[in-house]
């Protein structure tokens, strides 16, 4: 759900672009779960994740004067920070190995550090591609606005609704079968 | 459980990484430690925040006199319009196990000590109905005139500072952080964190005056609800099941008499721009603008999804509803136990 203002995280960046770093520290507190949760529903990996999330700050830091948002615009920023890191390691591994498209359960499993069962909704979210796992998680997890997900994967609003709800329904559909097995 | 149910459990169950191991040379905070100098650095700022509470108690009860009338689940009575000031229902004497009420009434200019004393116990054990797909069979009749004592609960006492410290509460939670914290406890831990703090109406007749209003809201069945200071201008209503004595739900209300029997639609924390709705006009007639950081909707928390189906018809997927015109998609969140504890609004492009 949401607990963290646009206008508050307005604030805090401008902090940061008057060289006041505890505004990245309002950052991480108020947002970093979903900055962490972002780049795992990316790479299903918690150490590259973790990568991300110190890459993100940085970023934001040195970034900084690039931000032109404001109130309405501040966590999107932040957010599409995240998102392109995360996408970019994630191309950089897959130059390495096969899309997720391509992976078997066994081979998702390795990327997701499925262990067993309990890991089913990983599984299911590791075959959704990339938007829309993005857009499940912000939107399921932290219940962000579609338009604001929008602007982090670059999609309209509805039509970032729509992969939502598709994706919802494919995850659902997924795993009453998967519970059939 | 849903989809996202299990997708929201699985995320939040990832361990972020420590400020310390991300956050760049400079900006990094220290690791949590409690002893010696911290632990004392803690202690003296904690002194600060009591100091600024007791500047808002102050400020606070000044507000609080001219807005004393309270309703039920946060809804008002516009039938009776009771105020309660006139006469109040007060408990706090309610049993620590079960949470069961017992509830008196009392005249204006009566002190709480007087009434305690002539108590005259009106609650009784009954089944419980903590189950969110109840069905309302058995309803009370509802031509009965509901009695006019029960509209409110004096909160002349409400302390917005007091439960900073419970539960690990701090004021700034979302719903869903609330019922993380809340649902599942003993009323006995309430008690004993809250003690004075507690406030409670009687959920089964929260529950008939809804219902009289056509506002079947089966989730104060078979619950006492208790109000719970939370913030400055919210209670947390907190739903005790008669049966086992524990939470069930919790949900934010406001405290102020203009919140009656209206949706209002957040903007961020801040309520003086909030547009609002009558319920009875949900969904809305797209009379106004929903901003992407004001979709918060206080309202429905406490209704299940048989409920909002009623009134809505069957929701489009797991917890979205796109509304009659399409011009709103309504998505709500369901805790645990199956009752609404947010609502998410939004309109289409």
């Amino acid at each position: 759900m949401e607990i963290f203002s646009g206008a508050a995280c307005d604030a805090a960046l401008k902090k940061i672009a008057r060289g006041d770093m505890s505004g990245l520290e309002v950052i991480y507190d108020r947002m970093g779960r979903q900055i962490y949760s972002l780049a795992y529903s990316v790479l299903g990996n918690e150490t590259e994740a973790e990568d991300v999330m110190q890459e993100t700050f940085l970023k934001i830091m040195n970034g900084i004067k690039t931000y032109d948002g404001g109130p309405r615009a501040s966590r999107a920023w932040i957010l599409a920070i995240a998102n392109h890191l995360s996408t970019d390691k994630l191309r950089r591994r897959r130059v390495r190995a096969k899309p997720y498209g391509v992976q078997t359960d066994a081979e998702v499993c390795d990327s997701y550090d499925c262990v067993d069962d309990r890991d089913l909704i990983d599984r299911l979210i590791s075959r959704l591609t990339d938007e829309d796992r993005q857009i499940v998680i912000l939107r399921a997890v932290h219940g962000i606005g579609f338009r604001e997900i929008g602007a982090v994967v670059g999609l309209s609003d509805d039509t970032t609704r729509a992969r939502y709800v598709r994706a919802l329904e494919k995850m659902k559909k997924e795993f009453r079968e998967e519970q059939k097995k | 459980m849903s989809i996202r149910r299990r997708i929201r459990e699985k995320y939040n169950s990832l361990d972020v990484p420590e400020a310390e191991d991300v956050l760049p040379a400079g900006a990094k905070k220290a690791k949590k430690d409690k002893s010696g100098g911290r632990l004392f650095a803690e202690l003296a700022a904690s002194g600060a925040v009591i100091v600024a509470a007791a500047v808002i108690i102050v400020a606070g009860q000044g507000i609080l006199q001219k807005s004393r009338k309270l309703a039920p689940g946060g809804f008002g009575d516009e039938t009776t319009g009771q105020r309660i000031t006139d006469t109040v229902t007060v408990t706090g004497d309610a049993d620590s196990d079960t949470g069961e009420t017992q509830a008196v009434t009392a005249e204006t200019g009566d002190t709480q000590k007087g009434i305690s004393e002539s108590a005259d116990l009106t609650s009784e054990p009954e089944e419980s109905t903590t189950d969110p797909h109840v069905t309302t069979s058995t309803e009370q009749d509802v031509t009965t005139e509901p009695e006019p004592q029960d509209s409110g609960t004096d909160i002349t006492d409400y302390d917005p500072a007091r439960p900073y410290t419970a539960f690990g509460l701090n004021g700034d939670e979302t719903i869903s952080e609330i019922n993380e914290k809340l649902v599942g406890r003993k009323f006995s831990e309430l008690k004993s964190a809250l003690g004075d703090a507690l406030f409670s109406v009687d959920g089964d007749k929260a529950y008939e005056k809804l219902a009289k209003k056509n506002w079947p809201c089966s989730s104060y069945r078979g619950i006492n609800l208790y109000k719970i200071p939370y913030d400055s201008k919210n209670c947390l209503n907190v739903g005790v099941s008669k049966s086992d004595g524990r939470v069930v739900w919790a949900y934010k209300a406001f405290i102020y008499e203009d919140s009656y029997d209206i949706l209002v639609l957040r903007g961020g924390y801040g309520y003086d721009e909030d547009p609002v709705i009558p319920l009875t006009e949900f969904p809305p007639s797209g009379t106004f603008i929903l901003e992407p950081d004001k979709e918060m909707l206080w309202g429905v928390a406490g209704f299940n999804e048989e409920d909002l189906s009623e009134r809505w018809g069957a929701p489009a997927s797991d917890g979205l509803w796109n509304t009659e015109n399409g011009m709103y998609t309504v998505e709500i969140i369901f805790n645990s136990k199956g009752y609404a504890i947010d609502l998410i609004c939004e309109k289409s492009a």
